[in-house]
This record gives structure tokens, C-alpha cells and sequence, in this order.
């Protein structure tokens, strides 16, 4: 050893680890693991009481319209439960057996992947969350005069894809970046 | 079964949780962000605590957690700071105990602040090695060739020598 780096050896180890309570730390981790599980079980039960709350509003079964409407807005549903699903399940496994060059390039690739198939998952969710409302509008709606109509239809067209669109804005924010700083990470 | 992970988890700090609040700083320059990089790894490692293999070194898996954590600690910085109330832990430091407190706390002081601005891989390669780890350990952890950290290594004490000059 060189006399600088056993000197910055000597002042390196001098520095001792702040000690934190672990018993606490234990408890809060383990109370937020149960929230965590908790949360995704209300997500979970949430779709299918929409559905059968909006089974009870519209017979679904006396009318195809109802039926066909409510099949389209569950698939829309359930395509936002998964993504949610996926976005909550750690991006970052893999910390314990890969190195950190073949977890940076991991890492990229998840990164990348995960744009992709939020941005396919999203719009078709809206395709099928749009037809599902129209859908249900044409009939539940058919009394109604026509520019009422017309505007309730437009009214999803335009808000479903504008929502997709701004939550795809937020999404592109935080990943992108973190892409392009993992990339330049000179690991090679 | 949760007692024994509890156990586990309490061993594993016991063991490492020097080298990597060292690591940390060297990483980040500063206390406060140190301990929270500290804190996620420690979250890191009690989360993947069950896949970890008897077999393997527990240093060399603690030191694979930090670094990966430390690489992504920066760029996640303002996603975590929304979520940083989830948990905070009350912490004491311990000071070094030194002849000359004041020069050698500035010395330290210096060291750690040259180390955090380096490079981000650079600045876990020369926490590695003051560490005392072997190139091949710093190979291991980091994924580079012994020959490729050997290099890199050179390189580090010459910028660190001349930012301490």
C-alpha cells in the first residue's frame, strides 16, 4: 500500500456507522410491508364492486347494450389494475445477485420496456374504457335529446385519451432521465 | 419465522453496517443524504433477506445491495423525497475518537468530500478498496475485469491526490 492510500485507509475507517434502532426500524418496516398489502387488496376488490355496482344500475342482463358496455369498461379496468400492479412490483429486484455493471444494464432494459408496455397497456385501456361509456351512454342516454348526447360521447372521447396522455407525460419524466443517467454510467 | 428474520436482519447490521454508512458518505458527501442512502439499503436488505444464500459471502451481498442502491440513489433522488415520511428513524452519531479531533475530523471531513465528487463508479471503487477489499472482491461487486478495476484504481488516487493537494 502506497503511504497516501494507507493514510486515507487510516482516516476512511475512522468514520463508524450512525446507529440507528433497529427494533423500531423492524416495526415500521414490517407495518409498512402490511400496508402495502393491504392497499393492493382494496385495489383488487375496487374493480369488481364497480362492476357490480354498475350491474345494479344497469341490468346487464335485460339489455345487450348494458352487458356488452360493462364487459368493455371491466377489460378497461383490469388493464389499469395490471399496470398498476406492475408498476408497484419493485423495478429494482436483482440488487442481491447481479454486479453492478449487469444491474445497470438490467435495469436499462427493464426501464425501457416498461415505457413501452405502459404506454400499449394505457391506450388500449382507453380504446376499450371509450367504447365501453359510449356504449352505455347509446342506451342509457336514448331518451335524452341529441346534443345532450352527442356532447356526453364527446365528453369521454376527449377526457379518457387526455388523461392517458398526461399520466404517459409523467411517467416519460421520471423514467427518462433515469435511463439516460443509468446509461452514462461509464460501467464498461 | 418473522423472530428468526429478525434475527438474521440484526446479525447482518451488526456486521456490515460500518462499511456501508462508509460507503455511503463516500458516496454522497454529506450526512444527511448518507443516512438516507443508509437507510434504503438497509430496507434493500431486509427485504431481500430470505433469498439470501448461506453459501455466499454476506459482505460481498450487503456491498452488491449498497453499490446497486448507491448507483440509483441519485437519479431517484426527488421520487424518494415523496415518500420519505414513511419511515424515519431516530439515529445517534458516533463520533471518532481521535488525539487531535479537529485536524483529523477535517481531514476526514476532506476525504469524504473529495471521494463524493468523483465519478459515481469511482466513488465506489475507492470506498471498496479503502475498505480494504481485494481487487478481485471489487470485481466481484462491481462487474469490471481485476486488470479493468487495477486501472481504474491508478487513475482514482491520482485525481483524489491532486483535489487533496
Amino acid at each position: 500500500m502506497e503511504p497516501d492510500e494507507l493514510n486515507w485507509s487510516k482516516l476512511w475507517l475512522e468514520k463508524k456507522a450512525t446507529s440507528f434502532d433497529t427494533n423500531q426500524f423492524i416495526e415500521q418496516i414490517t407495518f409498512i410491508e402490511k400496508q402495502a398489502k393491504a392497499d393492493r387488496i382494496k385495489l383488487t376488490i375496487g374493480v369488481p364492486i364497480v362492476i357490480v355496482v354498475l350491474s345494479f344500475l344497469f341490468p346487464i342482463l335485460e339489455n345487450n347494450y348494458y352487458l356488452v358496455s360493462i364487459i368493455f369498461i371491466f377489460l378497461g379496468m383490469l388493464m389499469i389494475l395490471v399496470q398498476n400492479y406492475k408498476n408497484k412490483s419493485p423495478l429494482l429486484n436483482g440488487n442481491t445477485h447481479f454486479n453492478n455493471k449487469d444491474f445497470i444494464n438490467i435495469q436499462i432494459t427493464k426501464l425501457k420496456k416498461r415505457l413501452t408496455t405502459a404506454s400499449t397497456c394505457l391506450w388500449i385501456s382507453a380504446i376499450l374504457l371509450i367504447i365501453g361509456f359510449n356504449v352505455l351512454c347509446l342506451q342509457a342516454f336514448e331518451d335524452m335529446p341529441l346534443t345532450f348526447r352527442i356532447v356526453f360521447h364527446l365528453l369521454y372521447i376527449i377526457t379518457i385519451p387526455f388523461l392517458i396522455r398526461q399520466r404517459m407525460k409523467r411517467y416519460n419524466k421520471q423514467i427518462l432521465p433515469l435511463i439516460d443517467k443509468l446509461e452514462n454510467l461509464e460501467l464498461h | 419465522m418473522a423472530k428468526n428474520k429478525e434475527q438474521q436482519f440484526k446479525q447482518v447490521y451488526k456486521a456490515t453496517k460500518d462499511q456501508v454508512y462508509r460507503l455511503c458518505l463516500g458516496f454522497t458527501g454529506n450526512e444527511a443524504d448518507a443516512y438516507d442512502l443508509f437507510q434504503e439499503i438497509q430496507i434493500k436488505v431486509w427485504s431481500h433477506l430470505e433469498s439470501f444464500r448461506k453459501e455466499s459471502n454476506i459482505k460481498t451481498w450487503v456491498y452488491r445491495i449498497a453499490t446497486n442502491t448507491a448507483l440509483l440513489f441519485v437519479s431517484q433522488k426527488k421520487r424518494r423525497e415523496q415518500k420519505k415520511s414513511n419511515i424515519s428513524i431516530e439515529y445517534t452519531r458516533i463520533e471518532s475518537n481521535e488525539i487531535d479531533p479537529l485536524d483529523e475530523d477535517r481531514q476526514i471531513n476532506e476525504l469524504y468530500t473529495a471521494i463524493s465528487s468523483l465519478k459515481e463508479i469511482d466513488r465506489l471503487i475507492i470506498s471498496l478498496l479503502l475498505d480494504k477489499n481485494s481487487y478481485e472482491d471489487i470485481a466481484n461487486i462491481t462487474g469490471l475485469t481485476p486488470s479493468n478495476v487495477g486501472v481504474r484504481i491508478n487513475r482514482i488516487k491520482k485525481t483524489l491526490s491532486e483535489k487533496l493537494s
